[in-house]
């Protein structure tokens, strides 16, 4: 049990806690990044490109589904899910790359406003390379891009349908995806271990380095100001507390090899994602005198339908890989006015084409030859539409400690409460009957509903979990102000999506980044000022 | 280094045919000789040859099931079994014997009976072609006859752009 000293020590390595330890550590604080699991070498320990059929059961590697966590908390409800990967760069590794902005309108329900975060956000597109274009939504801003990637045609129907939707009075949008992957040459000082993308399709681990991780850009930057100790294969087990309760002292962790260590420093960062962070602090009794932590949780959720275009069904699709499936988003949707029949708004994530993820058609009615020319005119000519809502935050929905199972440090397992409500029942049924709708109005056919939605159809997103520590100005309401400091202790702070206060339907990765950096500058000012330590 | 290149797509040459149709050499891991050859028979019934593509035969599909069952859970393998049962009963109350030493068409007549059931399969023969069919679908789009073949699909290759869709009539009212 060696004790050891630091400024701050940050625990987890993901899009929240790589950017944390890049801007403390690049602010000249001493910073320990204490992380789960091992170094990873995309290329070397993975690399999607294989062949089907190179496998015995024709399952190729897929970075995602071979390394995230099974049976790492408990389910309640309606089939919760919970994504988590041990490795430097969490799941920062294995993300789609999606990076749209928050909106104006999205912030009025957070105690920060669009201005105080969007230096950030310009920030961490410079950083991490975003290509879009720019499409002068009111509400999902443009940001610093790079070159585009252009949709696939069956999405161009899609935003045909959309056009026509539009000319009729409905209020939507049709536009082109925006990913953290470069486009174009490493030319950044910041990109140096990075490369362009090459438009395989496999993203999700990509080998090459031209999607954005903690792990190839924020990290290594890091350690390269000589400010940074990476602790991998640590399992921080504990925050500790001075005995008077007034701050907090450090971190307890696990090896891999079961010897336990303690951490010090003058400040402790949690971005361990909403699930563990709030497990942690539960775990270690601290930072809930408002009872809040676990508490407003909530994800994204959705459902799909496909649509297929038959003027299409001779395509060409030898090559379609591109950034993997989806190319396109509808937006849009109730911004300027609200629906009657539920909360919140959702986006539509669309795609198309034979890719190399098993993401092709694999349903089609039949046998024998009709069966063949209809799969492999669907495959070449359909669309996916894959909705992406906000569930509704209510009392349903939240994280708490297993009483009766541990995992293999002793620790207590996370349980996660699901539960849907009426109004994101309301909203997956609103989804479906307008995806049907553009998939007409662009002269396709439905070829896969869920039909009149049930709870049973819903499917949660695994990874978009947020809110268990909410940000607000009052102490009494929430875990964490306006700066990711915990109201109950001055040197206890969190960077990852668990603060989000309220959840727009845009995938929440570049918002943590953005608000991840500036706590952690916030921290660099505080020491600055010889407020901690 | 990275391998970025397709890997091979198959000779034109007939020689994986006639490796398939005789099963030649191949020993079954969880299917007998005969089922493997009904499952064989079947896959290409699903998704048989044409003007654009070799077959499911030819994909060597039946292997592919013969191995994923085998991996597979008892409960699966189960469902295999009894499945085999129930299209060999339904054929020996149709026709008199089983699935194979039907005609071409008194086999047609069982499939499209089948595949008409299939939004919503009862009895276990119906379940069985759900289950057939989803596996040959599986296993055809995964191989090399079907991935490179069929879809025509070239993949994991490096570009320096991705094109998109370049016609100006998509998209377009």
């Amino acid at each position: 049990m060696a004790d050891e000293q630091f400024d701050v020590i940050v625990v987890g390595s993901g899009p929240g806690g790589g950017i944390a330890t890049y801007a403390l550590a690049s602010g000249g604080l001493k910073v320990a990044l204490v992380e789960a699991g091992p170094r990873l070498r995309a290329g070397q320990d993975y690399s999607g490109h294989h062949w089907p059929y190179e496998f015995r059961d024709r399952r190729a590697p897929n970075f995602w589904r071979d390394n995230f966590l099974r049976d790492h908390f408990t389910p309640v409800g309606d089939r919760p899910g919970h994504g988590q990967i041990r490795a430097l760069g969490g799941r920062s590794i294995c993300w789609a790359g999606h990076s749209l902005r928050f909106g104006p309108r999205d912030f009025e329900s957070w105690p920060i406003s669009y201005d105080e975060v969007a230096p950030y956000y310009s920030k961490a597109e410079r950083l991490m390379g975003v290509y879009g274009d720019h499409d002068g939504l009111s509400n999902m801003p443009d940001g610093e891009f790079l070159k585009p990637v252009p949709m696939r045609c069956p999405e161009r129907q899609l935003m045909l349908g959309v056009e026509r939707l539009r000319a009729r009075g409905e209020r939507m949008a049709f536009v082109a995806q925006r990913k953290a992957m470069l486009t174009q040459p490493p030319d950044r000082p910041e990109w140096k271990h990075r490369q362009k993308c090459h438009y395989c399709g496999h993203c999700s681990g990509c080998a090459v380095e031209a999607k954005y991780t903690s792990a190839n850009t924020p990290i290594p930057l890091a350690e390269e100001t000589g400010n940074l100790t990476v602790f991998a294969e640590t399992m921080a087990t504990r925050v500790r507390v001075s005995p008077e309760g007034g701050e907090v002292l450090g971190v307890e962790c696990q090896t891999a090899s079961g010897d336990v260590r303690e951490l010090q420093a003058k400040a402790v960062v949690l971005s361990c994602s909403a699930v563990e962070t709030a497990r942690l602090l539960l775990i270690s009794g601290i930072a809930n005198s408002s009872g809040q932590v676990g508490r407003n949780l909530t994800s994204h959720f959705g459902v799909t339908v496909k649509g297929f275009f038959p003027q299409l069904a001779g395509r060409d699709t030898s090559n379609d890989d591109g950034t993997s499936y989806y190319h396109s988003l509808l937006t849009g949707l109730y911004w300027d006015e609200p629906s009657s029949d539920f909360e919140g708004t959702y986006q539509v994530q669309c795609g198309a084409g034979v890719t190399s993820n098993r993401r092709a058609i694999r349903t089609a009615p039949g046998y024998g030859a009709a069966l063949k020319r209809r799969l492999r005119e669907w495959n070449a000519g359909h669309a996916g539409m894959n909705m992406q809502g906000t569930t509704l935050i209510s009392g349903g929905k939240f994280v708490d400690l297993d009483p009766s199972r541990t995992d293999r440090y002793g620790m207590p397992l996370p349980r996660i409460h699901l539960h849907y409500d009426d109004s994101d029942v309301a909203m997956a049924r609103d989804m479906v009957e307008k995806c049907e709708e553009i998939i007409r109005a662009g002269e396709g056919e439905v070829i896969e509903t869920p039909g009149t939605v049930g709870v049973a159809d819903l499917v949660i997103d695994l990874n978009h979990w947020v809110g268990t520590t909410r940000m607000g100005p009052d102490p009494a309401l929430s875990v964490v102000d306006t700066d990711g400091r915990a109201h109950d202790f001055p040197n206890l702070y969190v960077a990852d999506a668990s603060v989000f206060p309220a959840y727009p339907e845009k995938n929440p990765t570049l918002t943590n980044i953005a608000l991840s950096w500036r706590t952690a500058d916030g921290i660099v000012e505080r020491f600055r000022r010889n407020e901690l330590g | 280094m990275l391998k970025l290149v397709a890997a091979g797509v198959l000779p034109a040459s007939g020689g994986l045919v006639q490796l398939a149709c005789s099963q030649g050499g191949y020993r079954p891991e969880f299917f007998s000789a005969g089922q493997l050859a009904l499952v064989d028979d079947l896959s290409d019934l699903i998704l048989p040859a044409d003007e654009r593509s070799r077959g499911a035969r030819a994909a060597l599909v039946a292997r592919y099931i013969d191995v994923t069952v085998a991996d597979a859970s008892e409960d699966v393998q189960l469902r295999w079994r009894s499945g085999l049962e129930a299209l060999g009963e339904l054929c020996h109350e149709r026709f008199g014997t089983g699935f194979a030493a039907c005609s071409p068409e008194q086999q047609n007549h069982i499939l499209a009976d089948l595949a008409a059931a299939e939004e919503d399969p009862a009895s276990g023969a119906e379940r069985f072609f759900a289950l057939v069919k989803r596996a040959t679908i599986d296993g055809y789009y995964t191989s090399e006859v079907g991935i490179h073949e069929e879809l025509q699909y070239e993949g994991n290759t490096a570009v320096d752009e991705f094109p998109g869709c370049a016609h100006e009539r998509h998209g377009q009212a």
